[in-house]
């Protein structure tokens, strides 16, 4: 784990662990309750971006340039939680490379199709967190 | 059920140790490109199986969301190394499920 977190580390793990595992149940649940891969990528991925872009922002001032590389390296376990935990449980990227990637060999199509509407919505959902996060006034510190 | 969460939770806990060993954003492409190849290794289970070991444990590991918002980051600052991340995840990306499928078949 982190060893710059220290003590933190304990108490981000819960918050974690939660925040995946229902991230990852959520998409086995929506994959069931869909039943078409497309759909169910689109789907996960879409919320994931959402409300990581969100999440990301809520309580922070908008700075020019901040990153990944730049942001608190600590942040708070129910925001840790939310992102590392919900959202990247809930989004995948090797579902979707490898049903890409199967459409491609096995010649079912829709490969193009999936992948464009897949960056583009992504990056679409990201910037429309962000702007719904700065709106929001509570923040998970 | 109790498996599920297992999987998941490890899933979760590599790519939150490994995001923090590299410089971002190359820990999510390292996960992403190691969980995609191992999803195409992986493309024979059925089942139980392809339930544990892809949608709870690879699922789990790889990101888009972390993709999507570091692109649009490294956007606003670097638009040569956003291209060149983006490019990089979607090449190898494609790369790291055909040599999976590759080895499955």
């Amino acid at each position: 784990m982190p060893a710059a977190y220290g003590a933190g580390v304990q108490r981000s793990m819960p918050f974690l662990l939660a925040g995946g595992i229902i991230g990852a149940a959520m998409r086995w649940a929506v994959g069931e309750v869909l039943s078409s891969p497309a759909a169910t990528l689109l789907t996960v991925n879409t919320i994931g971006c959402l409300i990581l872009g969100a999440v990301t922002v809520l309580g922070r001032t908008p700075r020019p340039g901040a990153t990944a590389a730049t942001r608190p390296s600590h942040p708070s376990p129910i925001r840790l939680g939310l992102t590392v935990g919900f959202c990247g449980g809930l989004t995948t990227f090797s579902g979707l490379a490898v049903d890409l990637m199967s459409r491609w060999r096995d010649g079912t199509g829709g490969a193009w199709a999936l992948a464009a509407s897949s960056v583009a919505i992504g990056i679409a959902a990201v910037m429309a967190g962000r702007s719904l996060g700065r709106r929001v006034s509570w923040s998970p510190s | 059920m109790i498996g599920f969460g297992a999987v998941a939770g490890v899933g979760t806990l590599i790519r939150w140790d490994l995001a923090d060993r590299f410089t971002p954003p190359a820990g999510t492409l390292l996960v992403n490109l190691a969980g995609t190849f191992a999803l195409g290794a992986a493309a024979e289970l059925d089942g139980l199986a392809a339930t544990l070991v892809g949608t709870a444990g690879l699922g789990a590991l790889t990101t888009f969301s972390t993709v999507m918002l570091e692109l649009v980051e490294l956007w606003a600052v670097d638009r040569r190394r956003a291209l060149a991340y983006g490019a990089l995840t979607a090449t190898g990306g494609l790369l790291a499920a055909w040599l999976g499928l590759e080895l499955a078949s």
